[in-house]
């Protein structure tokens, strides 16, 4: 189901009706369960059977982990977990790539094969519930957390729809003890969880969806020899600003729905185009993601407590494995490759630039913060190219500088993506250091109602055509 | 990736709640936006807008479910004449049976008749509406849009089914939820700022002149079929819709010629197969051509002449056909913007082709 649908609208009146009709915890708790498995069903529902055979795995094998204490069982049971997790989702979301590079390495060894097309679906959510309940069962493993004893509140943190298909990823030692005490938003918590549904709405509806992914489809969409560069420049810009309204959107809107709820899920973005370097970006970029990837992965591998070249190739692997969780695609992995280079490079210069005293100045700062948001964007040219010969025609129209080229946008699109993406890096730059709750706290109500009323008014207007989020099919 | 292993959280769970009376902010909120939309509401109407169901693909794939549930049904496919010109209700008083109504404003039908063709059950009659510039369109949305339908029927969840249920309560209320024109996209796209040399904006489509009911019965609005300064307008749309586009990039006129031919043929034989299927699972398939007039009718002729497309179609498939232009009952009406009938003509027109209609069903 869709945030921008008006299924959901329906839907989530409904949960709330019933949410806050019951007194008991116990069956608010049972009441926004189903209310999850239904808001997953209502995409497909065949693959609620892959959600809860995920639940029933983990909740069985953290149940013996937190009694076994023999090392081997212990490993025995993490490898069951891992085994059923990952080879669900190797095979889901990694299946047909698999095969399709074992054919090509065949054929170019000589041999001739050409087994059926698997046209295997991807679950929708699969990356995100994964990692959960991968988390989860890492905890109990590595005894970071207790068990959980109810399976009521570990089957909804599991499945808690607002961030069940898209995120943000919820660790259970954040949500479990959530779960503990009845949780009733009060008035000011309800409004604003409103207040922030808008705000992701709009940021995926009209931003997104209404004024960038034109240009963007257009841009990326181009099969010719090459594009003017002013046209590349700015349809990449474009994907710069949908990719972040897109995602951002989603999350917004899950933390505003999980508010209303009485729930408080983490922020997974926080100003990112305006950070000052690639660990920053990555501490404000897919915030969930990230800090999941460190602590699972990066730090398990040694981290950078390993000498020098071991945790610049943790640092470059995990990326490469970050490349690889957003899809099953050699393009996905050049840009985690691209992103574990600029963070192996960050970290190689640091010694230097960190003696530099202009560096700490606004100037210096801008500065860095510009080359920082020029590689993002040049990164995400192989995010969103599909293949490597779209990726290529656009890097050399980048840098095209003899003003060949097909021009490609229309007049109202340079002007939409150049007044959206210019007021996209000014609020970050605003909000780098600060809260967007603290503006709009210091904001005149007057002005509040006016943004929510605009807010409201765009997205009427745009009607939103229900388009899927970019991050669902990751 | 932070690349540091220091103990941090890149995110805690405290939230700040605005320090305003939100209760209030909300309710504000919702009487401002309720005014401003209400204003809205009332400028469209001023302009003519009337609610009317958006033609969208959840309608389409809500009347293509349809042919699953009762596979000996009628089906009409075809692009905008056939939604308009052909009387629903005048076809079941004729012969009892409802059909079930297909066709896509400005498509290609090819893609409908071969989705019909692969049904496993389907043996109805089906009648096909051609436009011979849109049924031998090679691409562009002619193409895009029917297979963008038959995706969305294929994979209709059902969120998009519930979803679609509402539109259609909402729809039938508010003249503004007009998805074709009152699009804060489309309100935009008609400022018509200039562009640059070689950049071509969409093509100008014509304003509101139709509605749809929950069947998809096709119909021009009272108002298009009384305004002649509105269908004026939209005649001078057709125009360039209706002029072949200049050669592929690098292609001569004669090779684009030679191309166009190849393609023509390849497409005559695909829609032979199809028919053939469809009559081998004891179906039947009718071509039919719907009246247009003035300066298109004249276009027409002179782009898409009958002997190398409609008669080609008939002769390759030998499949009946119904040519307005060879009845005398079915010439002589009038299209007020020259591609479309009004509502009483098409009723008019459809008991007129019943007769013609029925006799080829009969055979």
């Amino acid at each position: 189901m869709l945030f921008n649908s008006l299924t959901f609208l329906v839907f989530f009146a409904v949960v709330l009706f019933f949410h806050y009709s019951v007194s008991s915890w116990r069956l608010q708790k049972t009441i926004l369960l189903i209310a999850s498995y239904i808001f997953y069903a209502a995409w497909n529902p065949p693959f609620i059977a892959l959600l809860w055979l995920s639940t029933l795995v983990d909740w069985f094998v953290a149940k013996a982990l937190g009694t076994e204490e023999a090392p081997a069982k212990r490993r025995l049971l993490l490898a069951v977990s891992l085994i059923v997790n990952l080879g669900l989702l190797g095979f889901f979301k990694y299946g047909e790539f698999l095969l399709e590079n074992f054919i090509t390495l065949a054929n170019f060894a000589g041999f001739q094969y050409a087994p059926a097309t698997l046209d295997i679906i991807l679950p929708v959510g699969i990356s995100f519930y994964t990692f959960q309940t991968l988390s989860y069962t890492l905890d109990v493993y590595f005894k970071k957390t207790p068990r959980c004893d109810s399976f009521l509140d570990y089957a909804l943190y599991v499945t808690f729809f607002p961030q069940l298909v898209a995120g943000p990823i919820v660790r259970s030692e954040d949500f479990l003890p959530q779960c503990r005490e009845p949780k009733r938003a009060n008035r000011d918590q309800f409004g604003w969880g409103l207040y922030f549904m808008t705000l992701g709405l709009f940021q995926k509806v009209v931003l997104a969806d209404g004024l960038l992914s034109s240009s963007v489809d257009k841009v990326f969409g181009f099969t010719g020899d090459s594009i003017f560069m002013l046209d590349a420049w700015l349809g990449l810009l474009a994907f710069s600003g949908q990719i972040f309204f897109d995602f951002s959107g989603y999350s917004t809107c899950a933390i505003g729905t999980a508010l209303c709820l009485g729930f408080i899920l983490p922020d997974n973005f926080r100003s990112p185009y305006f950070s000052v370097g690639f660990s920053d970006f990555w501490r404000r970029w897919h915030m969930s993601l990230s800090s999941w990837l460190r602590d699972y992965l990066y730090i398990p591998l040694g981290g950078n407590r390993v000498g020098t070249v071991r945790s610049l190739f943790n640092l470059m692997f995990t990326m490469f494995l970050g490349g690889l969780w957003h899809g099953a695609s050699w393009t996905f992995i050049a840009w985690g490759v691209l992103h574990g280079s600029y963070l192996v490079v960050e970290h190689l210069l640091r010694q230097s630039y960190s003696k530099l005293q202009w560096i700490k100045t606004r100037a210096g700062r801008f500065m860095l913060a510009g080359v920082t948001f020029f590689l993002v964007n040049i990164a995400w040219v192989f995010f969103r190219s599909g293949n490597f010969s779209t990726a290529w025609m656009m890097m050399g129209s980048l840098f095209d500088f003899s003003g060949a080229g097909d021009p490609l946008l229309s007049t109202l699109e340079i002007i939409e993506v150049t007044l959206v993406i210019s007021v996209l890096l000014v609020s970050h730059w605003y909000l780098h250091e600060k809260r967007l709750e603290h503006v709009i706290q210091d904001m005149a109500s007057w002005w509040v109602v006016t943004l929510w009323t605009g807010m409201v008014i765009g997205l009427t207007l745009m009607q939103g055509g229900a388009n899927a989020f970019i991050y669902f099919q990751f | 990736m932070p690349s540091s292993t220091s103990s941090f959280k890149t995110y805690d769970l405290k939230r700040i709640y605005p320090k305003h009376h939100w209760v209030a902010l909300a309710l504000w909120t919702a009487l401002f936006s309720s005014v401003l939309i209400g204003g809205w509401e009332l400028y469209v109407r001023s302009l003519q807008y009337a609610p009317t169901l958006n033609d969208s693909k959840d309608l389409w794939a809500s009347r293509r479910t349809v042919i699953d549930s009762e596979p000996k049904r009628t089906v009409l496919i075809g692009s905008s004449r056939m939604l308009f010109d052909l009387d629903m209700d005048v076809y079941e008083k004729e012969t009892g049976d409802r059909p079930v109504q297909l066709s896509t404003v400005g498509t290609n039908p090819g893609l409908y008749l071969e989705d019909l063709a692969n049904h496993p059950d389907y043996s109805g009659t089906v009648i096909v509406g051609v436009v011979p510039g849109l049924f031998f369109a090679p691409g562009g949305p002619p193409v895009t849009s029917p297979s963008e339908h038959l995706k969305r029927y294929q994979t209709w969840s059902p969120t998009q089914k519930f979803s679609h249920q509402v539109s259609m309560i909402i729809e039938k209320w508010f003249a503004f939820l007009n998805e074709s024109d009152l699009t804060l996209t489309q309100l935009l796209l008609n400022l018509k700022l200039p562009n640059r040399e070689k950049v071509h904006g969409p093509p100008e489509l014509p304003p509101y002149f139709h509605e749809v009911d929950e069947e998809r019965q096709g119909g021009m609005t009272e108002f298009a079929a009384k305004n002649t300064a509105l269908q004026k307008r939209i005649q001078q749309i057709w125009i360039p819709l209706f002029t072949p586009p200049p050669p592929p990039k690098g292609q001569t006129q004669e090779q684009a010629k030679v191309e166009f031919g190849k393609f023509v043929e390849a497409n005559l034989q695909k829609t032979k197969a199809n028919v053939d299927r469809i009559m081998e699972k004891g179906g039947r398939v009718i071509f039919v051509r719907l009246p247009s007039t003035g300066k298109l009718r004249e276009m027409e002729n002179t782009f898409t002449p009958r002997e190398h497309f409609w008669d080609r179609i008939l002769k390759t498939t030998k499949a009946p056909g119904i040519h307005f232009e060879d009845y005398e009952a079915l010439r002589g009406f009038d299209c007020p913007e020259w591609s479309h009938l009004n509502r009483q003509d098409a009723t008019e027109f459809t008991k007129r082709l019943m007769p013609v209609l029925k006799e080829l069903i009969r055979k």
